[in-house]
């Protein structure tokens, strides 16, 4: 149980670590094009980069949790 | 869009160096730009909400095989970073038109960073197309453009509202054709060789 433990760590710390790396790239690519957005642009006119990515960092963060509280009450 | 010039036709000095996308000229407008059509990432948006619903009870229904619940953990987690990455580079992929270029970035969050600058004289003719019963209901095709300087083309795939564009980019290159062919006139008119240099530096481009 203790490997097993140990990979789920693993998996946990690069999944939050890629994360992170990836909303500072965007936030690189945000950073140096501004470009003027309108309903023609965004995706189903809409969902802004900004958004997706908030998304992103909350949905690995409750993977995180979710995942940890399952095998902990299991 | 604002436009190169006020409503009396002379132009305006409004200093854009920079001020949408590095590179941009000082005298340089966007126009307009755009991403791919959504259909490009429909498969990946699929396979993320499948992921993110699935998971959780598959999770629950292999909590008795530990071994079976690491992979199921770990294939989870490369799907659902896989498909946002997928979504983040549909954002990064533009097609920029501005009033003296076009200018594709094909961008992806880690491994391409690549531009290609395209001047609009150097644009001979313009294609569309929109072939098939998904890219006519869903409103998107290819644009083809045939370039001047050699016999090469552009193809962009998947570009959304191919009309819109194709007007656009039809539009914009005759107003700097038009533009260019009265600095012309009017260095002959003051006596100046009519030459590259009859077109101010501020609105030399070529240089991304």
């Amino acid at each position: 149980m203790t490997i097993f433990w140990i990979f789920f760590a693993l998996i946990h710390l690069l999944s939050i670590g890629f994360a992170l790396f990836a909303v500072y790239r965007l936030y690189g690519y945000i950073h140096a094009y501004r470009m003027p957005e309108s309903k023609y642009t965004l995706l189903f006119r809409f969902i802004r980069l900004r958004y997706l990515a908030t998304a992103y960092l909350i949905l690995t963060a409750v993977f995180f949790v979710w995942s940890s509280i399952s095998l902990l009450v299991t | 869009m604002n436009s190169f010039f006020s409503a009396n036709g002379t132009p305006q000095h409004r200093d854009n160096t920079n001020r949408h996308f590095m590179g941009q000229q000082a005298t340089e407008e966007v126009t307009l730009f755009l991403r791919k059509h959504w259909v490009t990432i429909f498969p990946q948006m699929i396979v993320l909400l499948g992921t993110i619903f699935l998971t959780p009870p598959l999770f629950l229904l292999l909590r008795d095989l530990p071994l079976l619940v690491f992979f199921l953990l770990a294939a989870s987690a490369l799907v659902f970073h896989r498909m946002f990455v997928h979504l983040f580079n549909h954002y990064l992929r533009i097609i920029i038109l501005t009033n003296y270029r076009l200018i594709e970035l094909e961008k992806t969050l880690i491994l391409r960073d690549t531009k290609c600058v395209i001047d609009l004289t150097k644009i001979q003719d313009i294609e569309k197309r929109q072939t098939g019963l998904l890219k006519n209901i869903l409103n998107y095709g290819e644009l083809i453009l045939h370039l001047s300087s050699s016999s090469n083309t552009i193809t962009f795939y998947h570009v959304p509202k191919p009309d819109r564009f194709f007007r656009e980019i039809n539009r914009v290159k005759r107003e700097y054709i038009l533009r260019r062919q009265e600095q012309k006139h009017q260095a002959v008119r003051d006596d100046t060789a009519p030459s590259v240099a009859a077109v101010p530096a501020s609105e030399q481009v070529g240089v991304y």
